[in-house]
């Protein structure tokens, strides 16, 4: 690829095209490394990433980019936005978008989505229904944990 | 969220093993008592060194209290207990943790030096022995070399890292008397004292402050600290109040308790400071008439954990309640100190009879 070419197109799993800032998309270590290869044109196809969860991929990048010297966000602001970006995601939204931070190598987004499964999971019921864990134990291994673990179940 | 609501349904667990790591790693410490009950697979991650590495990689480490207590007769097995957050709620509370190889005979002096945990020494016969608790799998290991002499009941404390046993062996004299281990190096070096003036009777407590070792003797009613190569006898006023009394030091300042309440050495001035903001009120939460005992300081990653027992009869029943508050220590512009209550919570309740063997805190 010439300098020159400052722009980039990301095809989704879905055959969704985005035409992203080169700046933007090399935040992705992924991309990174397939664009110094050379083996690989304008178009980047991203074979693990649905158009849904690629939107909201560029919506991050672009937010984090420096661009032209347009990248002046103070870090309070940016921080809030990062708060914000993860606050109402659903939790398949969430996992996905975890699954096309660590495919793509992004590590701030993975960084900021793994803390907001952190975040919003302490407790055992927040395990078992947000992160949709299915409790194995048997009912006789299950009796014996309560047993020996009566302080967390007591109240 | 139900379940079946779409039948492809991201989990947590199509998640790749070092993602799930990532995630756990950034929940705070508290909670993995209850998080270990979810699933047999969580209960593995828990327990794995690998969440450890991971917390620490991502810069997540915490401090961790551990309290043992001794159950019954003195030759009954220790029991270390961890502080964790009950499920549901923001309370506080000791949960028993089994530590498999767990010593059998006694295990006299306990330290912690980052996230391991180590009891050194004999409490009846004279002991070389080193056992080692990793306080993630909370299993010993006896792989940790040997003292170079057997001792009893020595007295330990740590510096920089280093772990300092003094006493308890026979024929001391002044190249026995103290041994170190560096935790870095795991090897075992004898420390040359000044002279022996100090090493007589067997009642001792030592303490790493102000960059050197304070050995206080009972016998002798004096501290001395090693000072360029000699024995300097610290302040009298600072003997009393170390010597007997419950203490710790946070970021080189040392703090004791007396009377319901924490005081702090002002070492330029030879006083002991009460510590502002903080009301002697935070140990009675119900009322002034119970009886304290058994109160422990610990320097719990930069605050202060207080820790203390409360007798209280009920129809002739006497039950022991523990409490533990955590208080943040903080010094203003004009050098005063300032204990700011974080939390304070009934950790432990019985009618059984028990005795308060150690309370410290790791960083895992």
């Amino acid at each position: 690829m010439s300098k020159s070419e400052k722009k980039i197109v990301l095809k989704s799993l879905d055959n969704e095209a985005f035409e992203v800032e080169k700046a933007v998309a090399l935040q992705s270590q992924t991309i990174w490394v397939m664009c110094e290869d050379k083996c690989v044109g304008n178009e980047i196809p991203l074979e693990n990433v649905t158009g849904q969860i690629l939107a909201k991929v560029i919506d991050y990048c672009k937010k984090h980019a420096v661009v032209d010297g347009d990248g002046d966000e103070s870090s309070e602001e940016l921080k809030n936005w990062d708060t914000e970006f993860t606050k109402n995601m659903d939790q398949s939204t969430l996992f996905n978008m975890i699954l096309a931070a660590n495919y793509l190598n992004i590590k701030s987004l993975l960084n900021l989505t793994c803390q907001a499964v952190a975040d919003k999971t302490k407790t055992i019921d927040e395990f078992h229904t947000f992160l949709n864990i299915e409790n194995n134990f048997t009912p006789e291994e299950e009796a014996q944990i309560c047993q020996e673990n009566l302080w967390a179940f007591d109240d | 969220m139900s379940n079946g609501e779409e039948s492809h349904v991201m989990t947590f667990q199509m998640l790749p093993d070092d993602v799930v790591l990532n995630c756990l790693s950034r929940i705070p410490r508290l909670h993995y008592p209850s998080l270990s009950l979810v699933s047999k697979k969580f209960r593995s991650i828990i327990a794995s060194r690998e969440l450890y590495e991971t917390r620490s990689f991502l810069g997540r480490t915490e401090s961790c209290l551990y309290v043992s207590l001794r159950f019954g007769l003195g030759s009954n097995p220790l029991i270390w207990f961890t502080l964790c957050q009950k499920p549901n709620s923001s309370s506080k509370i000791l949960v028993p943790i089994s530590s498999p190889n767990s010593p059998f005979e006694r295990m006299s002096g306990v330290v912690a030096v980052d996230s391991s945990i180590y009891s050194i020494g004999g409490v009846t016969n004279p002991s070389s022995r080193v056992m080692v608790m990793d306080s993630y799998s909370l299993t010993y290991r006896d792989d940790a070399p040997s003292m170079r002499v057997a001792r009893v009941l020595p007295s330990v404390c740590v510096l920089d890292g280093k772990i300092y046993v003094t006493g308890g062996c026979k024929n001391a004299d002044s190249t026995n008397w103290i041994e170190v281990f560096d935790t870095k190096t795991q090897s075992w070096e004898f420390l040359q004292i000044p002279s022996e003036e100090i090493c007589i009777g067997s009642e001792y407590k030592t303490m790493g402050y102000e960059g050197t070792i304070y050995v206080g003797s009972h016998e002798r009613n004096v501290t001395y600290k090693v000072h360029k190569g000699k024995w300097r006898a610290a302040d009298l006023k600072m003997h009393w109040g170390w010597c007997g009394k419950p203490i710790c030091v946070i970021d080189n300042v040392l703090f004791h308790y007396y009377c319901w309440m924490i005081y702090w050495y002002d070492s330029k001035n030879r006083i002991w400071i009460p510590l502002k903001g903080l009301s002697s009120s935070f140990m009675f939460p119900f009322n002034m008439e119970s009886d304290i005992s058994a109160v422990r300081l610990t320097d719990y990653g930069g605050n202060m954990s207080v820790l203390w027992v409360v007798y209280k009869t009920i129809n002739y029943h006497t039950e022991k309640i523990m409490y533990c508050a955590e208080i943040a220590i903080e010094r203003d512009q004009g050098g005063e100190i300032w204990g700011t209550l974080k939390w304070s919570d009934i950790v432990f309740e019985t009618n059984q009879h028990y005795w308060l063997e150690d309370v410290l805190a790791t960083t895992v």
